[in-house]
């Protein structure tokens, strides 16, 4: 035991003496959450729009203050024709533009982002059906936004930051830091030593898992007093489901070492075989039903998909076990598969 | 004597069994794959009909929404509770609720309330699909509300919308100038970088820092190359929207290949800067994949600036790839041209004679 002990401490050693990398492992998920917390905003607002109102009639003025009223909308002044419009749209300073005809009112906008202009249009429909009073329109539409009322895209990302960090720092870090040691040929003297496998291959992982339950709780820490992202399901699920997560991502980067032979093939092999899926194909920006058949197949391979997929339903709807146990199913024996064959293919080599 | 110097960086380039390749397989596969991946579109959105009333008038209301390609009815529930069960366990994402009583409500004036729940975790489909849904029940009541009163209402002037430059609101279009920018500036970005930090570190920009060769011709030296291999990435760019998604950019090609000029001068000069500060090649790489993920975020590429934070939009006016996917979108898009875009392109002027002059004065031929 004593011998196992002084080998994690090596391992701790040899990543805290890397102080730059330390720094980096530390502040990583820092960055990312910020940057996915704040920049990645989906929420429409700022649309600029101009009027041109070809009928002079007196409502013009009074829809577009009541548009430039909603946060939605900027209001940009009249437009005198609609050769002037045309411009306005081709420099980008408007997005929207309403037209006031005889009779009629037509709205264009500039669907370059199809999003923003749907949103948009639907938004100043409304407006102008409202400034009207439409005839007491017979049906009331009552609608209620579950989870997330107020539309924050921090709710999204969050979960999604997690998986790509752990996967990120137990994966990569994990294969690279074998791999190195491979590369310098100090892997020979551990493997000449009266160790198990078995044991140096856990000494290696612990340092990792630890690094990662850091980083966890950072996020965790930042998501829920910063961004004010709340964890509604129970507590010691969430924890369960990330430690399978974390144990999944460390064999796969023990996996990948045991393939390789340098660190550089390391790299490019997790980057390709790991970042790239996590980020893209996890559903953690990009909704997973847009995708073409078969990269939904490729997502339905990722571990990431199904961490992200259950951390949202534990942290932001809050349910339960039930709700949860195919993912948790899924995960569990991708963490049974990649540990068995991750062990043998290590045992081989040692053989 | 710049000719010799840039001879030595082309045959550098092409004896590179590794360069040549990662600059066409590279942005070839990032524009094949992402734009299938990198995608907003609110599409299909599975939807639980909750009908309690089971009439005419809400079978109805049901049939106009199965007719809308947004979406797709999956399932049929009895009571409020089991829909919300389906939500719960992510089968459908939204909920459409007919109270009982509701053609009675509506048929002796009373009206009648219908009721949405969306699940607003993913905040685009929650808030899209909620107002989508709402646009069909009022267009729905105003098509009944004629034949239940019996008085004429005054409706307002016929509306009418109209969607430019991207009628059939594809998102792929919208994303496909925004990763041929990408795709320039982490090459054209990164490559540079490399190429002098490597020098740096095996030693042979020693050989050049005791030659006469001026800083100026040095910094040119590097840059040219990287310069000519923005036009080979952009060519390949236009190829792969072209071949790949029957997609060619509605302005001139003059225009583009302006803006690429400056723009790849602007970049590298930036990459150029860095590899005066860097020492080793990993330092490079931390710095420069810091910029990156940071300029991609913040410069709108996959979201709107005007939806960010205030500070957020401050710092966006610092990066050049802001002006750059603006001016390509709008370009690629809406068919814009040089007169329209006088604005970005000068300021991406700015930033390439910035950053260039900053990496000739940074560029130190002594060693402290």
């Amino acid at each position: 035991m004593k011998q196992f002990l002084t080998l994690i401490e090596k391992e701790f050693l040899h990543i805290f003496r890397d102080r730059w990398s330390t720094i980096i492992l530390l502040i990583l998920p820092v960055l990312l959450l910020f940057l996915f917390g704040y920049m990645m905003n989906t929420e429409v607002k700022g649309i600029h729009f101009v009027v041109h109102d070809a009928a002079g009639s007196v409502e013009a003025q009074q829809i577009a203050e009541r548009a430039a009223a909603t946060e939605l909308f900027i209001f940009e002044g009249f437009a005198n024709s609609p050769q002037e419009i045309e411009s306005l749209f081709l420099n980008g300073t408007i997005k929207v533009a309403i037209l006031f005809r005889k009779d009629a009112i037509e709205l264009i906008a500039d669907s370059s982002d199809p999003n923003s202009a749907s949103t948009a249009i639907s938004y100043l429909n409304a407006i102008i059906y409202d400034f009207y009073g439409a005839p007491t329109p017979p049906i009331e539409v009552e609608s209620k936004l579950l989870y997330n009322p107020s539309l924050k895209s921090s709710y999204y990302f969050v979960p999604g930051v997690m998986g790509m960090v752990l996967m990120l720092i137990c994966a990569i870090m994990a294969s690279v830091s074998i791999a190195r040691e491979k590369e310098r040929g100090n892997i020979e003297m551990l493997l000449v030593s009266p160790l198990k496998p078995l044991r140096l291959i856990i000494s290696k992982m612990i340092p990792y898992f630890a690094i990662a339950v850091i980083n966890l709780a950072t996020i965790l820490i930042i998501s829920y007093f910063v961004m004010e992202v709340p964890i509604r399901g129970s507590f010691a699920l969430f924890l369960l489901f990330s430690f399978i997560f974390i144990t999944t991502s460390l064999s796969m980067g023990v996996l990948i070492s045991a393939v390789v032979k340098s660190q550089m093939v390391a790299l490019l092999i997790s980057a390709m075989v790991l970042m790239l899926p996590a980020t893209l194909l996890s559903g953690m920006v990009f909704p997973i039903d847009n995708m073409p058949f078969v990269l939904r197949w490729v997502s339905y391979f990722t571990p990431a998909t199904w961490y992200i997929s259950g951390i949202k339903k534990i942290m932001l709807q809050g349910v339960g076990l039930k709700a949860i146990a195919k993912e948790l199913a899924i995960l569990a024996s991708m963490a049974v598969v990649l540990i068995g064959s991750s062990l043998l293919s290590f045992n081989k080599r040692v053989v | 004597m710049l000719w010799y110097l840039l001879e030595k960086e082309f045959k550098q380039f092409f004896r590179n069994i590794f360069l040549p390749r990662v600059v066409v397989i590279l942005p070839f596969a990032v524009l094949l794959f992402f734009p299938m991946v990198a995608n907003f579109e609110v599409k299909n959105i599975k939807l639980s009909v909750v009908d309690l009333d089971r009439s005419t008038l809400s079978s109805n209301l049901v049939k106009s929404i199965d007719a809308s390609p947004y979406f797709s009815i999956v399932e049929y529930a009895p009571s409020s509770r089991r829909a919300l069960e389906s939500i719960e366990s992510n089968r459908v994402d939204m909920i459409f609720e007919i109270p009982p009583k509701f053609e009675k409500g509506l048929v002796n004036g009373e009206g009648a309330k219908v009721q949405i729940m969306a699940n607003a975790i993913d905040g685009i489909k929650g808030g899209l699909g909620s107002s989508y849904l709402t646009t069909i029940v009022t267009q729905y009541s105003s098509s009944i509300a004629p034949h239940l009163s019996p008085i004429g209402v005054n409706l307002p002037p016929t509306l009418s919308a109209l969607y430019r430059y991207n009628p059939f609101l594809v998102y792929k279009v919208y994303m496909i100038p925004a990763f041929i920018v990408m795709m320039l500036s982490i090459l054209c970005g990164f490559l540079p970088t490399l190429n002098i930090v490597l020098e740096k570190e095996n030693g042979t920009i020693e050989q050049l820092n005791v030659t006469p060769i001026k800083r100026s011709y040095f910094i040119l030296s590097k840059l040219i190359p990287y310069w000519l291999m923005g036009f080979v990435i952009i060519t390949i760019g236009i190829l792969v929207s072209w071949l790949f998604y029957n997609y060619l950019p509605s302005g001139s090609l003059l225009t583009i290949y302006l803006f690429t000029a400056v723009f790849v001068l602007a970049i590298s000069g930036f990459g150029l800067v860095i590899s005066n500060y860097a020492g080793t090649v990993q330092q490079a790489i931390f710095i420069i994949f810091f910029f990156v993920i940071t300029f991609i975020f913040m410069s709108g590429l996959y979201t709107p600036i005007d939806s960010m934070p205030d500070w957020a939009r401050v710092l966006s006016r610092f990066s050049p790839l802001t002006y750059m996917i603006s001016a390509f979108r709008s370009i690629f898009l809406k068919g814009s041209g040089t007169k329209e875009l006088l604005e970005p392109l000068f300021t991406l002027l700015a930033f390439a004679i910035l950053l260039n002059g900053w990496a000739i004065i940074s560029y130190r031929k002594s060693r402290v």
